[in-house]
């Protein structure tokens, strides 16, 4: 269950276009930040804890070093390419009566050409977790405070802000976007990231499978050693789902590739030798 | 020769800038200072600083080649953009293809750059952006988002440019510092940018060079830029664009999904799959 705050407003969406100094800016955001975490702790919704801020690396200058074991900076990418979801522990996505209905209606859409899968039409984000099976190579960047997803395939980038409340309600149903607004913290190695504020345009999965704006999901992410990372996504939609799901998914790293610009009608770079890829292309 | 030029003029405060960009076109990727404590922090969200107009490149010196200009001082919302073909950095092809945009804006029709239909931007052009930029200072690489459609820039630090490169819309960008200067240069952008909201254009030979600084305060971030492109233009020719710190953040702003005209409401066409997706 994501946990958000009633908090936000003026903190978590200042006017944009002030002149805002470096000195103001934190002692504003230190105040918006105790002033969260207070409210928060004003009801159901305990405080994220603190205790994992990005503090256990290094800052020098701008530069920030991550802690060995929470260092996940870098290029990523799978070996295997799934265009239908696969859940843990099998099975199938679990719609409920509205869920079907949607996802019978969009697929009856696709084969008679009136709805699209915009994501490869016209290269809008994938959306979670249809972005994570992805052939198609990620980077992770870590400065202090935010850590950074930017996805080869249609240029999206997903900022992680660390250890701040998710954004207020308002500001999730005012701002609903395809990769969602997404809060996180360090539990020992395991990066746990929150995400909620989804618009309704994206898919589970290549099929169709449809999702809501009130889609919430939990990824928690790891090495499993240096080389590799395993994500694995939990799905919330009350709206469609009769209980949560959740998928897993293992990356490789790549300190040789570099990623490169992705736009929609270009070329793209090879990506045939990932498992699952249509072999024809 | 432009150094000799750069050394005749008086040293002021732009004068020393244009001398620095001199000797910057003779060096390569000098090494960093090791020490991160000394690198300064670009790190953060950026705009370009007010007034406007915050579109344009501005000349850095002018006593030096710059950017094209409009010669008319427009009203804002008022005249539409009319690029100067007379500026001498201009060969004539390049000069014509400005001028064939003066005619269309000035017949009334309607000019369509690359980045009005979610095609990327390229550098220098993306410099006039008026929507957010977060830069995230890594060791190893400096990447630059643009709020603007999701642009993303990755400047390589301490590399070499890699040999054989296939141009591509952001080329490759290496940088190094200079003391409180972080240099960029860029190279093997292809040619289907162009470099001003003018229609300059540009070929894939294009190299530019980019210095960031900071002012004093650290609120006001300076881009001087170099570019030279020998197919397109006379000379190097130099620009500058001015960014203020904002609170950020860069938000999700997806130009292919609405992607219209303002006035009338009616789409522009957008960046679309030639085909079924590779995977």
């Amino acid at each position: 269950m994501i946990e958000t705050t009633k908090t936000g407003g003026a903190c978590s969406r200042p006017i944009s276009g002030i002149r805002f100094g470096l000195a103001a800016s934190a002692f504003l955001t230190a105040n918006c930040l105790l002033a969260s975490s207070v409210m928060a702790a004003d009801g159901a919704n305990p405080p994220i804890s603190r205790q994992s801020a990005t503090q256990g690396g290094t800052t020098v200058g701008p530069i920030y070093t991550p802690p060995e074991h929470q260092d996940i900076s870098g290029v990523w990418w799978t070996e295997a390419y799934e265009p239908v979801l696969q859940l843990v522990g099998d099975g199938e996505v679990p719609y409920n009566e509205a869920g079907v209905a949607r996802y019978e209606e969009i697929k009856a859409g696709v084969a008679s050409g009136e709805i699209a899968d915009e994501a490869r039409r016209v290269c809008v984000p994938d959306g979670l977790p249809r972005i994570l099976t992805n052939p198609y190579p990620f980077q992770i960047i870590q400065t202090p405070g935010q850590i950074t997803f930017i996805y080869e395939l249609n240029h999206v980038i997903r900022p992680v802000k660390l250890d701040v409340p998710q954004a207020s309600e308002l500001d999730l149903e005012i701002f609903p976007y395809y990769m969602g607004h997404s809060v996180g913290r360090w539990e020992g190695d395991t990066l746990i990231v929150e995400s909620a504020g989804f618009n309704e345009k994206t898919w589970f999965d290549s099929t169709g499978t449809p999702s809501s704006w009130q889609k919430t999901t939990v990824e928690t992410i790891r090495k499993l050693d240096d080389g590799s990372l395993e994500w694995t996504i939990e799905v919330n939609d009350p709206m469609y789902l009769t209980e949560s799901f959740s998928a897993s998914y293992v990356y490789n790293k790549h300190d040789d590739v570099r990623l490169e610009d992705y736009n929609c009608g270009d070329e793209h770079r090879d990506i045939s030798h990932i498992e699952g890829v249509n072999p024809q292309n | 020769m432009l150094r000799l030029t750069f050394r005749s003029a008086a040293l002021g405060a732009v004068g020393a800038s244009a001398l620095c960009f001199a000797l910057v076109t003779d060096a390569t990727a000098q090494s960093s200072d090791s020490s991160h404590a000394s690198v300064p922090d670009f790190s953060g969200f950026w705009s370009r600083a007010r007034p406007l107009p915050s579109t344009f490149l501005l000349p850095l010196d002018e006593n030096l080649p710059g950017p094209v200009w409009d010669p008319q001082d427009h009203a804002p919302g008022g005249v539409p953009w009319v690029g100067d073909v007379s500026n001498p950095i201009l060969k004539p092809h390049a000069a014509q293809a400005i001028s064939q945009r003066n005619d269309l804006i000035l017949s009334g029709g309607e000019d369509l750059p690359p980045h009005s239909l979610c095609w990327p931007s390229g550098t220098p052009e993306v410099l006039n952006l008026r929507e957010p930029v977060q830069i995230l200072q890594d060791k190893d690489q400096i990447t630059i988002l643009y709020q603007r459609d999701h642009q993303i820039r990755r400047v390589f630090m301490d590399a070499a440019h890699s040999k054989n490169l296939e141009p591509s819309w952001y080329g490759e960008s290496v940088g190094h510092y200079e003391g409180d200067t972080l240099v960029v240069t860029t190279i093997s952008q292809n040619n289907r940018t162009e470099v001003d909201k003018f229609g300059t254009p540009h070929s894939e030979n294009m190299r530019v060079v980019e210095r960031y600084s900071l002012d004093p305060d650290g609120e006001g971030m300076t881009v001087m830029a170099m570019v030279e492109d020998p197919e397109t233009f006379n000379m190097a020719w130099y620009a500058r664009a001015t960014y203020s710190r904002v609170p950020g953040p860069v938000e999700e702003i997806i130009c292919a999904e609405n992607n219209k005209n303002a006035s009338t409401g009616l789409d522009y066409a957008v960046p679309i799959a030639t085909g079924p997706a590779d995977f």
